[in-house]
């Protein structure tokens, strides 16, 4: 059968920096069935081609199966693209996965009538019975997805995660428009990588295991699992299929295969490792760099990844070096110890980052640290003890928006806030309960909230909505931007005029503070003066 | 931009016109401080009765 995969565009307002893996994947699962499959990538170029350029390439074949994958910020390209590949293809069965469906199959489903299928979760297995299933549609037997069947939506049994993540195939290079990326390989503006001409990322790690309260894995690890199925279920699955892990690695093994063919077919000169947490386990850290060493990768292709804090030590650090790593980012996320224990729930402090900064910069290899502001309980105090963090380390950041995606617990925690930011109704009813608005009007209501939010969502740079119960959207505006220029004086001022309690640590800079001390000493010493004449 | 294991019927990119590429380029990425062209053609429309 003619299978097509689409990839929607995707922070558009910067360079294409990541192929298309998680679909290239998939479509290496279908050809190895015998499929005739074809990718299109929206995404690989700047601008984006407008929708009449994608309607012209879906429209070149009728497809009997496409996939649409992608992240929830993704939704308003996702929900347009369905409508036009429906349109073209009216009979062709739609398939969607990734992060954007993953935690509220039945909602999306709902509010995008286009879709046949979800895939819930990891993709690779139930992708592949999908393919399998295709046709027959007995899809009850398919675990992890979500179905139509007259008009309601069923869910399957959940699947337990792949156990060795070295049977998934590579990705069909072949299928990806390659060179465009390369185009783009100095746009990741990381030490080592912005020199790259030839710039692959992909990722060795599914899961992490933090807990920080903005993230999710797009189903692929324990808490996920735990927040999609609920304790009771993960517990069956784990006496099903074994205990669900926090995190799996693909082997080093793999990993400098993988490597070694892109240096052999593409002449790569640098290898983002997109993992969310590479760093957490130091036993596969060395075993990896042991490997990529003895096979001479070191003087080849320059590395870059993530990592945490904590895991941060001076061996660590020497041995990634020596294997060619140039960067390492970590979630700094603040400088509040407060914010990092009450909000984050990463399990780190200040002190680890503090740290994890100087050991890095003593191991030459460049720390890139990312943070947020808008946090639940952040106050401005919080935001002075960041901006101090950066002062300190010289370091400029234009802080991430903390935004609550779904299927994260910021977003579970706060639903109802999220929601009466998109209807007013909601808003009055949280404030002023009117027990004659029936239950049904609500979750219409909350529905259509819904949908507006997921249609406002963006990139975490960018304002969707907010879940501080300090600032609102003007604020954050406005203190991300004096963050991004570390301008305390005018952080303290904003404190001033919006009433908000500083701290007496910050007086001593305080300009408003200064001033006042200054015009009540010469007040006192005016009448003093009064009262000696 | 598709590109398949199989032979597939591609369709010649239709040349732009400059200003057309210039006035997508405008309004797909903005212009920071500067005016902002507005595209006349509404994204929601999708041309899907044109297909």
């Amino acid at each position: 059968m003619k299978v097509l995969l689409v990839q929607p565009p995707v922070r558009v307002d910067h360079d294409p920096v990541d192929i298309p893996a998680g679909l290239g994947i998939l479509c290496s699962i279908a050809i190895k069935k015998n499929h005739e499959v074809a990718l299109l990538d929206l995404n690989s170029t700047r601008p984006v081609p407008t929708w009449q350029d994608a309607a012209e390439q879906i429209a070149v074949e009728k497809w009997d199966l496409i996939g649409i994958g992608g992240l929830s910020s993704m939704y308003k390209d996702i929900k347009k693209l369905l409508r036009l590949t429906r349109k073209l293809n009216p009979n062709a069965l739609i398939v969607c996965g990734g992060g954007f469906i993953t935690y509220m199959p039945d909602k999306i489903m709902k509010l995008s009538p286009e879709i046949d299928l979800a895939c819930l979760g990891e993709g690779e297995e139930t992708w592949s019975e999908i393919l399998k299933t295709f046709g027959s549609n007995n899809w009850k037997q398919v675990k992890s997805i979500c179905y139509r069947e007259n008009d309601e939506i069923i869910f399957t049994e959940p699947r337990p995660l792949i156990k060795d993540l070295d049977t998934i195939p590579h990705p069909a290079y072949d299928l990806m428009d390659v060179d465009s990326y390369f185009k783009y390989s100095g746009s990741m503006w990381y030490d080592g990588a912005w020199k790259s001409k030839k710039r692959i990322n992909f990722v060795t790690e599914r899961g992490c295991p933090r807990q920080c309260t903005f993230c999710t894995h797009n189903g692929m690890n324990r808490w996920d699992q735990e927040a999609m199925l609920g304790k009771e279920r993960l517990r069956m699955l784990d006496k099903e299929a074994g205990f669900q892990p926090v995190v799996r690695f693909f082997s080093p093994r793999y990993v400098v295969d993988h490597a070694l063919w892109l240096y052999e077919n593409f002449n790569v000169d640098y290898i983002c490792l997109l993992d969310e947490n590479l760093t957490a386990y130091p036993k596969r850290v060395h075993e990896f760099c042991d490997l990529w060493i003895k096979e001479g990768l070191h003087h080849k292709i320059k590395l870059g990844t993530s990592g945490d804090a904590p895991s941060i030590t001076p061996d660590i650090v020497k041995h990634m070096k020596e294997a060619g790593f140039t960067f390492i980012s970590i979630g700094g996320e603040s400088g509040s110890d407060k914010v990092l224990k009450e909000d984050i729930g990463k399990g780190v402090t200040v002190a680890h980052n503090q740290r994890a900064v100087e050991i890095l910069k003593e191991g030459g290899i460049s720390p890139v640290m990312t943070f947020m502001v808008g946090n639940p309980n952040e106050n401005i105090n919080d935001v002075l003890e960041t901006v101090d963090f950066f002062i300190k380390n010289r370091i400029t950041v234009d802080p991430f928006i903390c935004t609550p995606y779904p299927g994260t617990r910021i977003f579970m925690d706060n639903l109802d806030f999220i929601l009466s930011q998109y209807d007013d109704r909601l808003d009055l009813l949280s404030k002023y309960p009117n027990p004659n608005i029936s239950e049904e009007t609500k979750i219409q209501w909350k529905d259509e909230a819904l949908e507006k939010f997921l249609l406002s969502l963006n990139n975490a740079t960018d304002y969707s909505c907010t879940v501080s119960k300090h600032f609102d959207f003007a604020d954050l505006l406005a203190i991300k931007y004096l963050m991004h220029n570390c301008d305390t004086d005018r952080l303290l001022r904003l404190a001033h005029m919006r009433g908000w309690r500083h701290n007496d640590r910050w007086n001593e800079i305080c300009p408003v503070c200064i001033a006042e001390e200054e015009i009540s000493l010469t007040k006192s010493i005016n009448s003093n003066q009064n009262i000696n004449n | 931009m598709i590109k398949g294991n199989f032979k597939i019927n591609k369709i010649k990119p239709k040349k732009k016109s400059e200003q057309e590429e210039f006035e997508e380029l405008i309004a797909k990425a903005g212009a920071g401080s500067h005016m902002v062209f507005r595209n006349e053609k509404k994204d929601d429309e999708l041309f899907i009765d044109e297909l």
